[in-house]
């Protein structure tokens, strides 16, 4: 699989207007080499979708900064599966619960909702795109950062 | 030295009416219409368009600039009617170049094949009616079996199929490209979805009428109207040409024919280009079928930290609303608006007028029935035109989300087809405002003047302002009447009945 065709779908959910973030994850793929569709700021869970659909994308990364994470990302896994994309990769990231949470129930409760990589901010994003090149099943490296 | 004037003749062959005119361009006394001549649109296409062109060519030959009092009669929407011995004249050959549009057989039939409703399908409805078409289905996702039979029965004049950004999605635009091959439509289609399968599809279609071009949206959030435009206008030239009666007017006049919507979208781009005062201006066409509206103006402005979501649509968009018209729309149209207007009379009358097309009334009782109609269905084709603002709220407050176009900065609004000139109803949009409290704006119109193409002259002016764009709208400006009496309408200031900015 050439990187270069990888498409993902990159967007902050919900009514979350916290754009700094989205604007370096997409500078940050698109130098690794993925083919970026960055859908910017508050965006509903129908758009990623449409988006993917029609530019037939392989992963939708999900960002949530305002704490509303839990609602705002719930029941994505689902809705993909019922518009055809069964096959999708979906990661999730950002402040995704309000307060003091442990990390490792945060990453189980959004597991456990059909992602499949979860981060937290703070995380390290070269760690987060070679994982996206395996989940992808691209053979060849990564841009270099 | 002032150029010496011209003489040009235009006309349109609609479904129920052949109008024409005969213009002087280019003289001194600026651009005028000489002459209006009227007939009803015949079976034989031909036979219409060559009556009126008789009724129009001037008599002794060389460039004439003066109103010819015979035919004209000044003010009087109705034109005048060729004289009896010219209506037996068969074909009449013109000294005077003719342009010439047609609506006639329902107009340009298009089909829309797109992927996801709110992208692809939605940007293929905007190609096809900005190229003078009309949408007769849209479908999205996959075609299935009973969808290819649906549009082997629909049986229109165009299929554009679009699907996907370009090296974006493959299987289910390819797929329903397989079916289309395998149906037995006999139709042109045009491709102008995911560019990266072009070669494909023109090895899968080989054995159709294939048109392939530029996707109209080669990245999300980017439109690209412009080439399945120019497509559609070309496969419209070999359809009607063929397949609608109008070959012998082409040999005839030496000159092609547009879609009369497309000669209105050509009239509105050179008011835009060529009038200062056009910058913001609306255009609302009702018939008795349908109802068009343009609007020219900026889709999204983005101030008040508004987000727009969706298609950023176009600066100038059209769109039809097949469901809405006086006559042979009419129950349709009633039953869209009779949340708003509704009575037994008023219900009486709709299916009076939609079993006669041609009934024109003229009891006050009746006339008024068709005002309460024409205000409910330009408010209706109006609202579907336009986009909304919605209040999302966040935990900092009220962020505003705009879907679809924003018509609020629009100053002009224009008036035009048989049933707006008739009436001429200076209240046409007093109930546009109206609408129960919500957390949602309809970006309507603010404040707008009233103006109707009262002599219908807007569709002829359209045929030739690709080529005379000055001319064209200097006089589609100053045929208009000011309805409004130069009055700016706004919306009311009573509570409830008026829609307040978020
Ligand atoms: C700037 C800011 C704002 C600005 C945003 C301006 C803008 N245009 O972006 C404004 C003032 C508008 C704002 C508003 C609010 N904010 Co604020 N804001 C911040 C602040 C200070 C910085 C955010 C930022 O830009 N960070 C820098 C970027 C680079 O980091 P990032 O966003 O986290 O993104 C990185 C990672 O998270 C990660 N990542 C994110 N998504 C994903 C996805 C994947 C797949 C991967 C791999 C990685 C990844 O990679 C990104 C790039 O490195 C943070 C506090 C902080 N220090 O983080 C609070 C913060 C995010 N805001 C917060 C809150 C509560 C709000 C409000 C609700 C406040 C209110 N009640 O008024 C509103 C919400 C408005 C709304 N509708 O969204 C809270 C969220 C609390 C929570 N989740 O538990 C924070 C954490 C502050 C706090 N400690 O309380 N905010």
């Amino acid at each position: 699989m050439d990187k270069k065709r990888a498409t993902i779908v990159l967007g902050v959910i919900g009514s979350d207007c916290h754009s700094v973030g989205n604007k370096i994850l997409e500078l940050y793929f698109a130098k690794r080499g993925f083919h970026v569709v960055n859908l910017g700021v508050m965006v509903p869970q129908d758009e990623f979708i449409d988006a993917a659909i029609e530019t037939g994308a392989r992963a939708i990364l999900v960002s949530s900064l305002y704490g509303h994470g839990e609602i705002d990302c719930a029941g994505f896994r689902e809705r993909c599966v019922e518009r055809g994309l069964e096959k999708v990769v979906l990661y999730v990231g950002g402040n995704l619960v309000v307060g003091k949470t442990e990390p490792e129930i945060i990453v189980d409760k959004f597991r456990k909702m059909g992602y499949d990589r979860v981060f937290l901010p703070g995380c390290n994003l070269g760690e987060a795109a070679e994982l996206l090149r395996q989940d992808l099943g691209i053979t060849e490296p990564l841009d270099p950062e | 030295m002032k150029p010496a004037p011209h003489n040009l003749i235009s006309i349109d062959i609609g479904s129920t009416y052949t109008k024409g005119a005969l213009f002087a361009f280019g003289g001194p006394a600026g651009a005028r219409v000489l002459k209006r001549c009227e007939v009803p649109t015949t079976p034989h296409l031909t036979d219409g368009f060559n009556r009126v062109l008789a009724g129009l060519v001037p008599r002794g030959g060389g460039a004439v600039d003066k109103v010819d009092t015979v035919d004209r009669v000044d003010g009087n929407p109705r034109a005048a009617t060729p004289a009896a011995s010219t209506l037996s004249t068969p074909s009449t050959v013109s000294t005077v170049p003719v342009r010439f549009s047609s609506s006639a057989k329902g107009g340009l039939r298009i089909a829309a094949v797109g992927l996801v409703p709110e992208l692809t399908v939605k940007i293929a409805k905007l190609a096809a009616c900005s190229a003078g078409g009309k949408v007769v289905r849209a479908f999205a996702y996959g075609l299935t079996s009973e969808s290819v039979a649906e549009l082997e029965a629909l049986a229109p004049d165009i299929v554009l199929v679009t699907g996907g950004t370009d090296g974006g999605n493959r299987e289910r635009v390819l797929e329903n490209v397989r079916l289309l091959a395998a149906s037995r439509l006999a139709c042109t289609i045009v491709y102008a979805g995911n560019s990266e399968l072009a070669c494909e599809v023109r090895k899968l279609l080989a054995g159709k009428k294939l048109r392939v071009t530029d996707n109209v949206m080669p990245e999300v959030d980017r439109m690209n109207l412009e080439p399945a435009r120019a497509e559609i206008r070309h496969a419209f030239l070999e359809t009607i040409v063929e397949g609608k009666g109008l070959a012998e007017v082409v040999r005839a006049v030496g000159a092609p024919p547009k879609p009369t919507p497309l000669a209105m979208f050509e009239l509105a781009e050179a008011l835009a280009a060529r009038r200062p005062r056009w910058r913001d201006f609306m255009v609302v066409d009702m018939g008795g079928a349908t109802t068009d509206v343009y609007s020219h103006t900026e889709a999204f402005m983005g101030g008040d930290g508004a987000v727009l979501r969706g298609v950023h649509e176009p600066l100038l968009k059209r769109s039809v609303e097949g469901d809405l018209g006086l006559r042979v729309s009419a129950l349709p149209l009633y039953e869209a608006v009779k949340d708003s207007v509704h009575s037994p009379e008023l219900e009486a009358f709709v299916r009076k007028v939609a079993a006669a097309p041609d009934y024109l009334p003229q009891a006050p009782e009746e006339l008024e029935y068709d005002r309460v109609l024409a205000r409910a269905c330009v408010k209706e084709a109006v609202l579907r035109h336009a986009g909304i603002l919605r209040s999302v709220w966040t935990p900092t407050g009220r962020v505003s989300v705009q879907h679809g176009k924003d018509l609020r900065r629009v100053r002009t609004m224009v008036g035009t087809g048989g049933s707006l000139a008739r009436l001429r109803d200076p209240q046409l949009w007093s109930g546009m405002w109206a609408k129960p409290d919500g957390e949602e704006l309809n970006l309507l119109p603010e404040q707008f003047e009233y103006k109707v193409d009262a002599e219908y002259l807007w569709p002829l002016l359209g045929n030739l302002a690709a080529e005379f764009p000055e001319e064209a709208a200097a006089l589609a400006e100053n045929c208009l009447q000011p309805l409004s009496g130069g009055v700016i309408l706004t919306p009311p200031e009573t509570p409830g009945g008026c829609q307040r900015r978020v």
